[in-house]
């Protein structure tokens, strides 16, 4: 054991002149140790002789009152940074309080450093223009359709279509003027007549009983849902919105009348 | 703080690191899309009316040829990106058409090319497909783009990238 240890140790022992049988063999053995020890049953033989003021019951009543009153300065018995054996670990001192602070401090710094990294990368780059996600739903539908080789699986595909078209309507049919909302009005049209209508009446009339059901119950769960959800919108749409909103719920309300006796095929 | 203010925390930051890192297109206001929905228009309608000429065609040559005329449009969109400098708008279209030609056309020209015997009508069909797509799809990737912000930008730069590398998958038409 090293002398600083040691002597740290000897500090921390209540009765410097009978320290542990460990501390006792190595200053047996050090000069230096030998001295701090002598040092310190020196200096608590003096603390034990200082005078002390009289004491009275009353003194007593008021300084516990004092201590009361103000509440003690320290609140907390104050953390050593060495361990017993006097190693120093600095982390100590960081108490689990402190955790959080320290993660969103860190927290802050990466997303600092994500924007600036970004911003410098980008630097030569004006902000990008948003994409248009009707857009490419449209055109990953293309894509579907021309790998499709049936017309359950294009059926489908024309169900979700509309589906899409239903779901941006949703989305502006309170800010939309109505060009453009007879513009979506005209996709969903054309969507349920010429892809869901027009491919359910190509199914052989053979399919197996369990598919056509199946394929059916999706499309007839889309377009009823379409009938319930702009009937409802209409309720509280502009005048000039309410107006292509009800020609959807009509057209998904026929689409349905005409789907509901081919589920059964022949 | 607790332990669990701690991990409250940690879960707030990482939600807000992942939302910083989404795309533009995630939280646009109405107005925004509205005025997409207003560029876009005649392309949806034009999109709709190709999507019905695909579902009609019957056979892999048809849908080559029908997914050929969709790419037709979407370069002509393309173009007139190219035209007003809109380097996104470009990128954006550029995409799209990758999208067509990697999965409707070039899956249609492939068990096309396959199933014709060399010589028949239908071959020589295929062939004049097969060409024209390369020709337009080399057009749009192979002529340099104009210094400013179309050079600049990511976006287009590697729209372009992936359509040439869609395009050289394509093959070489036969000739003879």
């Amino acid at each position: 054991m090293k002398c600083e240890a040691v002597q740290n140790r000897l500090l921390a022992t209540p009765d410097a002149l009978h320290p542990s049988a460990e501390l006792a063999a190595h200053v047996a053995g050090c000069v230096a140790c030998l001295a701090l020890r002598a040092r310190v049953a020196e200096l608590d033989h003096y603390l034990a002789h200082l005078p002390t003021a009289p004491s009275s019951d009353a003194r007593k009543a008021a300084f516990l009152e004092s201590v009361q009153d103000e509440g003690p300065i320290i609140k907390s018995k104050p953390r050593t940074l060495r361990t017993p054996s006097g190693t120093f670990r600095p982390w100590r001192a960081v108490r689990r309080e402190h955790y959080a602070g320290l993660a969103a401090a860190l927290l802050v710094a990466l997303a600092g450093l994500a924007y600036f990294t970004r911003n410098k990368a980008q630097t030569p780059e004006i902000a990008e223009k948003p994409r248009y996600e009707l857009l490419k739903k449209e055109v990953r539908h293309v894509a579907k359709l021309a790998t499709s080789d049936s017309a359950p699986q294009r059926m489908t595909v024309w169900a979700e279509w509309a589906s899409d078209v239903k779901s941006e309507t949703k989305d502006l049919y309170k800010v939309a003027a109505s060009d453009e909302l007879l513009a979506l009005g005209r996709l969903f049209e054309r969507a349920v007549k010429d892809g869901i209508l027009k491919q359910a009446n190509m199914l052989d009339k053979h399919m197996p009983a369990g598919e056509r059901q199946a394929l059916f119950q999706d499309a007839l769960a889309r377009l009823t849902e379409v009938v319930n959800d702009t009937t409802l919108w209409a309720q509280n749409a502009p005048p000039d919105a309410q107006k292509t909103l009800n020609k959807m719920a009509a057209t998904a309300r026929a689409a349905v009348s005409e789907l509901q006796p081919l589920v059964k095929g022949v | 703080m607790t332990f669990r203010n701690l991990l409250t925390l940690l879960f707030a930051g990482t939600v807000s690191l992942w939302a910083s890192a989404q795309s533009g297109t995630v939280g646009l206001s109405a107005a925004d899309r509205l005025q997409l929905l207003k560029t876009n228009r005649d392309l949806l309608d034009d999109l709709l009316d190709q999507g019905t000429r695909v579902a009609d065609a019957n056979t892999p040559i048809d849908r080559a040829a029908e997914c050929q005329r969709t790419t037709d449009r979407l370069a002509r969109e393309y173009r007139t990106a190219l035209d007003r400098s809109d380097a996104d708008r470009a990128g954006e279209i550029g995409d799209h058409l990758d999208k067509i030609v990697s999965e409707g056309f070039a899956p249609n020209l492939e068990i096309a090319l396959r199933d014709s015997k060399p010589g028949s009508p239908d071959y020589k069909r295929v062939q004049a497909i097969h060409r024209d797509a390369v020709q337009s799809l080399d057009g749009l990737t192979a002529t340099p783009l104009p210094d400013g912000p179309l050079t600049k930008s990511k976006r287009l730069r590697q729209a372009r990238e992936k359509l040439a590398a869609t395009t050289a998958k394509l093959g070489k038409p036969d000739d003879r």
